[in-house]
């Protein structure tokens, strides 16, 4: 277990925050702490350590349904993997 | 630059198109191109220009334009000097060598002042012909130039010392004008206010551009500024940070400069006002003078005519009367004479009416005339003047004046014995001797003795009158002779006064007769005047008033004031009017304060002290007025005190008033009420069960209770409860649990008031029997508790200094000082803020809540020790902490309110606090300037990887230091390194500092070997004054293979620590630098192993005064081995923040780490998912062992975790057995990392936008990525650079 989903819902609104690093052994995670939230997805992935392809797949198929917002902490390398993943031009973006 | 090589059309150039080129130009272009170092060549009898990309930025905007222009067409600007040393080398004459050689040179559109250390060698072909130049060039400009500002500000800081605003500007020009490369023009306005108008013109010669820097004038203890400099700017050099940091402290050398010339110049002037006002002193003086000497004769006179007066004679009683009148007034007017006199030599205006006179003869006259009173007062009196061989230039009066005060003195100090006067002639001089068996002189205070107004203290003569001049005045007036005066004594034996007067040429002279001043006999002769008889005629009071006084005539008129109502004994000093006390047991002693032996004051302790004379009443008399005396004499014990001159009745009224208080107090049943009722101190009477049955009124205004109350029974209201005031409790325990043990004694004890609040008292208790048989308590009691806070406020403010003492940077200041403040206070919300210019917190100790912030911000642009008092909701106090940003803010929670002491106490406290942030603040820009001058002159940060560099100034003294760091790129591939350490600090240390590293990396970029470049170090060196004994530590580095030669001049060994854990210290012997110049130095090589880490460092690193050198080496070498996981910068931090003390190391230090590339990691792991966390773990460690930067790592972590993701999904979706293989390793400045698998991937892939965004983002992170799939499996191959 190298990561924490929290996930909590406030009317349609679904936040899940991200404790740790993900990568493909428990993206699935992340895809279960998303699944049946409503039309807006908040990911605060600001204490995210590390992410790889297997968890911007997971973003990246809900942002195809869903308004996904993410949370990011500037100067980290996860920044840097969803920007250059292109997420960030389906996903709306906030500092923390 | 490859492609705009092969993209330019040489064909129309002279080397023709490329594929004609000759195998040696392409052989040289080959050789250049790759190179990390600058590098340029320069080909054919042209010179045509080709150069790689390093050397792009050197060239500005010629680029690309100077790619195959002719080389002289290129650097036209220049040409005239570069052209000839080309032309050296055209001609076969071999390679050149150019050190800090200064070019103008236009590349960023303008002329630009630059210094290069460049060498020309020749490209040969076989023939030995020269077919072209290699031209490789460092830029030395920073260094250069750093250089010269340091010597610029070198010379500014030795020019501090001019005495007056004009001749500070004109030493500021004088070394501004040697320095207009930097400094091409500069101005000096001093503001008005600062006590000078100024407006200076430095230097103007040279040309400058348009634009200025103008900086304020600050000095240190100035709160505004003192003026302003304009400093014109330099058209050669950009305004870069470097030049701004040197304008910067330019004009804070100037503002220093200035500020001590204004100071100086304040002190002049105040100097000039206080002579003046010593002039105005003495005139003062010596008119007033003249004015007392008017009505002094009109009392002298008509005395002296009523005494004389034979038609109308006076009755004896009027006649005694008149004498003493005449008597004083002769002697107020001597006095009179002598100030005035002392006044006109102060201001030269006393000139001696000199004659050629008999000295002898009229010594022997004046000697004669003051016999009568040495031989009244019992003593021997001898004379020896025989008549001397020529005469002496005096005037009569004067020398009269410097005998008759010689003898005086002398008889007033000599109570047995004898005095002697001698004048002799020694050769060219008369000697006047005068010697007696006095008292004699401390000799501490014969140097004094000359002086003016200054009295030998503590020497009892015969009166204790005189105005300390007499002496002073002799001197003077022997000088004025030409003479000298000079005293020899001994405690107790006697003393001595010698007078050395010139005899005149001539040898005839007159005699003189004195002109017999009777003033200085007749006091003299007072002081061993028979007593007056007392009598007891008319006496209607059977009293006794005794009377100690030491004037005679002031003895003779009390006694005839006091004798018609009372019986009075007459005293002349203390000591016999103390023994006269006991004797007589008067019913009141008169007695005056300066009385010799015994003074008043001890009289009156003498008097208390004896039970027996204890209840006697003292008048005490004193013509010294002053609140000062009274209070002396009333906190003695004295009864009445009475100024000199006082009226007769007064005296009189004042000694029956004394009497018959004395007598009231004899009456048994009042004496008690006005004795306990006239205490200060408080007073009380308990009986055997402890009941207070008796207080007085200062008790009831100590502690608040009234006699009205009483009885008053066990407990008494004055005692503390247990609970509520448990410390207090417990000290009153104490007391009395001792009272009881003691049945008495003496205690500093808290009491009840009864308003409630907390007193101190000192007590002191006794038990007496009553009458009765019973036991009674008695005790007094006097008010401490201000004493008691006093003394408690100053161990809390001592305390507080010593822990704001401990504190050296700012937030530690506040932190240990919010600490404090809380203990000192008793209060729990306390937050101390600085605040940035916009008003938002910059620095928090504490919460900063809402009203803590609104209070901070309200205080803490006041003046420190104003306190601000917060009645909100939430009250509590504020006050600032200097700077006009920063403030310290305690909650008192609801219902406390600070008392005023309290109050003050916060103040004070909070005025400390901010000088200690003051102080901190001024250490923190202190330091930042000497790093950013070290680091100017330590030069780029720009390092290989796997290096790490560190400099820390020494804390204390706060200066550059001399020791240095430098990495060399050199053209091989290899890299130069030096560590060392010049003699001394400051700007000297660090100019030397400067020279040798500049040499150093010059001779490691041309010369054979480190051992080579200490060997020409040593003959540079030794032209350096300053430069001998520097150690330094000098190795080439060859990453390829690990191979490290070095050369070591007396520097501390390096540690070398391998990844096994093994470790060697590179340690030779060997010379400091200089020291044998000449002498071969000896090349050691030494092997890196993959991984190993070299720790290069300057003595501060391991050196402290209680452990042995040793010890601190095996600390570091330690530190090192222990940290081979941690990247090189991290490796430095740790060993500088473990090995130097937590506060005030004073050495500079300077650190070099160097981490040879690790074995490559190869890792090997199941097809898991759950294996990547683990392999990213091993991955980052390896990376940070690796010098890769973070920002570079992540990056690869994430590229490889991807592969190895794709090697699990795709290679082995259906054999869960598989492993995959991950190799990383440095492949020069990149980590290459190879991933395998042996599966066979799913293709076509099911959801190929997403399956491949793997693929993508290794290919977005990485530089280069090579993907090999085929039948056996998937290699993917992937490369990044070690840094970005």
């Amino acid at each position: 277990m190298t990561a924490k989903f929290i996930g909590r819902d406030d009317g349609e609104i679904r936040t899940v925050t991200v404790v740790g690093e993900v990568d493909v052994a428990n993206a699935g995670e992340l895809e279960t702490a998303l699944t049946g939230a409503g039309a807006r997805i908040v990911v605060e992935l600001d204490r995210a350590e590390y992410l790889d392809s297997a968890g911007l797949r997971v973003l990246f198929t809900h942002a195809r349904t869903r308004r996904l917002e993410l949370v990011l902490r500037r100067g980290g390398g996860v920044e840097q993997v969803v920007t250059l993943s292109g997420l960030t031009e389906v996903a709306a973006i906030r500092y923390d | 630059m490859g492609r705009l090589i092969a993209a330019k059309d040489w064909s129309a150039t002279p080397l023709g198109a490329v594929r004609r080129w000759s195998p040696e130009l392409v052989a040289a272009i080959n050789t250049c191109l790759p190179s990390r170092v600058p590098m340029l060549l320069w080909w054919g009898p042209e010179l045509l220009q080709i150069y790689n990309d390093a050397y792009v930025p050197t060239l500005g905007d010629k680029h690309p334009r100077s790619l195959g222009q002719p080389a002289a067409e290129c650097w036209a600007e220049a040409w005239a000097d570069l052209g000839p040393l080309a032309r050296k080398v055209l001609d076969g004459e071999g390679a050149t060598y150019s050190d800090n050689h200064p070019l103008l040179l236009n590349r960023h559109g303008y002329v630009e002042e630059t210094y290069w250390t460049f060498s020309y060698s020749p490209v040969l072909d076989r023939a030995g012909e020269v077919l072209g130049i290699f031209v490789a060039t460092t830029d030395t400009t920073r260094q250069v130039l750093g250089e010269r500002r340091m010597r610029a500000l070198h010379e500014l800081a030795a020019a501090r010392g001019a005495v007056d605003p004009d001749a500070a500007c004109e030493a500021i020009r004088r070394v501004l004008g040697e320095f207009t490369a930097d400094i091409p023009h500069a101005e000096i306005h001093v503001a008005a206010e600062s006590g000078a108008a100024a407006r200076v013109m430095v230097s103007g010669r040279a040309e400058w551009r348009d634009d200025v820097v103008v900086q304020p004038l600050v000095a240190s203890g100035r709160p505004a500024p003192i003026g302003a400099l304009v400093l014109g700017i330099s058209p050669r050099r950009a305004l870069d940070t470097d030049y701004r940091l040197f304008l910067d402290l330019v004009a804070g050398q100037v503002g220093q400069i200035l500020a001590h010339a204004l100071d100086y110049q304040a002190e002049r002037q105040r100097a000039e006002a206080l002579a003046r006002l010593d002039r105005a002193k003495s005139e003062f003086f010596s008119n007033v003078s003249h004015e007392f000497r008017t009505p002094l004769t009109l009392i002298a006179g008509p005395a002296e005519d009523a005494l004389a007066d034979a038609a109308e004679p006076l009755a004896a009683g009027q006649r005694e009367r008149l004498r003493i009148i005449r008597r004083n007034a002769g002697r107020l007017g001597r006095l009179v004479d002598d100030l005035l006199d002392f006044a006109r030599i102060e201001a030269g205006r006393l000139q001696p009416d000199a004659v050629d006179i008999d000295l002898a003869a009229l010594t022997r006259e004046v000697a004669e005339s003051f016999g009568p009173a040495v031989r009244r007062a019992g003593l021997e009196f001898t004379v020896s003047a025989p008549p001397l061989p020529r005469a002496a230039r005096v005037d009569p009066d004067m020398w009269e004046k410097v005998l008759l005060n010689l003898l005086s003195n002398a008889l007033k100090y000599t109570r047995s014995g004898g005095i002697e006067l001698s004048l002799l002639a020694t050769g060219d001089h008369a000697r006047l001797t005068v010697s007696d068996t006095g008292v004699g002189i401390p000799e501490d205070q014969i140097p004094l003795l000359f002086q003016s107004f200054h009295r030998v203290q503590g020497s009892s003569g015969r009166s204790p009158e005189g105005t300390g001049i007499g002496l002073a005045l002799v001197h003077e007036l022997v000088r004025l002779h030409g003479g000298s005066v000079s005293a020899t004594s001994e405690t107790g034996v006697g003393s001595e006064f010698s007078v050395l007067l010139p005899l005149s040429d001539a040898d005839r002279a007159a005699t003189h007769r004195p002109r017999g001043s009777t003033v200085y006999l007749e006091e003299a002769l007072r002081w061993s005047a028979p007593e007056p008889m007392p009598s007891s005629v008319g006496v209607k009071d059977s009293a006794v008033v005794l009377v100690v006084e030491d004037n005679a005539d002031m003895r003779g008129f009390l006694l005839r004031l006091l004798e018609p109502h009372w019986r009075v004994l007459l005293a002349a000093d203390g000591t016999t009017g103390l023994r006269m006390a006991r004797t007589h047991q008067p019913d009141l002693v008169l007695s005056d304060v300066t009385t010799p032996g015994l003074d008043g004051f001890g009289l009156v302790r003498e008097l208390r002290a004896d039970p027996a004379t204890a209840p006697i009443p003292v008048l005490v008399l004193s013509a010294r007025s002053g609140e000062i005396d009274t209070v002396e004499g009333l906190a003695a014990g004295a009864d009445d005190y009475l100024p000199k001159p006082f009226s007769s009745n007064e005296l009189v009224a004042r000694v029956r008033a004394n009497l018959e208080l004395a007598r009231l107090r004899s009456r048994e049943s009042r004496f008690r009420r006005a004795l306990v009722d006239s205490l200060q101190e408080g007073f009380l009477v308990a009986d055997g069960r402890g009941a207070v049955i008796e207080i007085n009124s200062a008790f009831t205004e100590i502690t608040g209770y009234p006699a009205s109350e009483l009885p008053t029974s066990w407990p008494h209201p004055w005692l503390f409860d247990a609970e509520e005031w448990p410390e207090e409790h417990r000290a009153q325990q104490k007391a009395f649990e001792r009272f009881l043990a003691e049945s008495g004694g003496q205690f500093r004890i808290p009491l009840r008031h009864r308003k409630g609040h907390r007193i101190w008292v000192a007590v002191s208790t006794t038990t007496v029997p009553d009458d009765g048989g019973e036991r009674l308590f008695v005790c007094t009691l006097r008010d401490v508790t201000a004493e008691k806070l006093a003394a408690e406020r100053d161990t809390t403010i001592t305390r507080f200094a010593a822990v704001l003492a401990a504190a050296t940077d700012v937030g530690e200041v506040l932190g240990s000082g919010i600490a404090a403040l809380r203990l000192a206070l008793g209060v729990s919300d306390a937050v101390a803020a600085i605040f940035s210019a916009d008003g938002a917190p910059e620095l928090v100790v504490g919460d900063l809540h809402q009203a803590a912030r609104e209070a901070l911000t309200a205080a803490k642009s006041r003046p420190v020790a104003t306190v601000l008092v917060a009645l909100s909701e939430t009250p509590g106090v504020a006050a600032p902490l200097g700077g006009n940003d920063a403030a310290v803010w305690l909650g008192l929670g609801t219902g406390r309110l600070l008392s005023a002491e309290e109050e003050a106490l916060f103040g004070l406290l909070s005025s400390h606090l901010a000088q200690a942030l003051h102080r901190a603040r001024d250490y923190e820009r202190a330091r930042e300037v000497a790093l950013t001058l070290q680091h100017a002159i330590l030069g780029p940060t720009d390092l290989p990887p796997g290096f790490a560099v560190r400099y820390e100034p020494a804390v204390q003294p706060l200066e550059v230091g001399g020791d240095w760091y430098d990495v060399a790129r050199l053209p091989d591939g290899r890299i130069g390194v030096v560590v060392g350490d010049c003699v001394g600090r400051g700007l000297e240390a660090a100019a030397v500092m400067g020279q040798l590293r500049s040499s150093a990396r010059a001779l490691l970029l041309r010369a054979n070997g480190p051992a080579q470049a200490l060997e020409d170090l040593d003959t540079f060196a030794a032209q350096i004054p300053g430069a001998l004994c520097t150690t330094l530590f000098c190795a080439v580095i060859d990453p390829a293979d690990g191979t490290l030669r070095y050369s070591n001049a007396g520097h501390p060994p390096p540690v070398l620590a391998h990844l096994d854990g093994t470790h060697e210290l590179l340690s030779e012997r060997s010379l400091p630098l200089a020291v044998m110049p000449g002498r071969s130095r000896q090349e050691t090589k030494a092997q890196l192993r993959p991984g190993s880490t070299l720790l290069l460092y300057t003595d501060g690193l391991i050196e402290r005064r209680d452990v042995p050198v040793l010890e601190g080496i095996g600390a570091a070498q330690q530190l090192v081995l222990d940290s081979t996981a941690l990247r090189p910068s991290e490796l430095a931090d740790r060993l500088l923040a473990e090995l130097l003390p937590p506060v005030g190391h004073d050495d500079d230090v300077a650190v070099l780490v160097y981490r040879h590339p690790p074995p490559p990691l190869a890792l090997e792991l199941p097809a898991l998912a759950e294996k990547l966390a683990s392999m990213r773990t091993d991955l980052r460690a390896w990376l940070a062992r690796a010098d890769v930067t973070a920002d570079a790592a992540e990056p690869i972590v994430v590229a490889a975790c991807e592969a190895v993701t794709n090697a699990m999904e795709h290679g082995y979706s259906a054999d869960p057995d598989g492993r995959v293989r991950v190799t990383v390793r440095l492949d020069g400045s990149r980590v290459e990392v190879v991933v395998t698998d042996t599966g066979r991937w799913l293709t076509p892939d099911p959801a190929p936008r997403e399956r491949g965004r793997g693929v993508r983002m290794m290919r977005a992170l990485m530089d280069d990525v090579v993907i090999d799939s085929g039948n056996n499996g998937t290699t993917v191959r992937m490369w990044r650079r070690r840094s970005t």
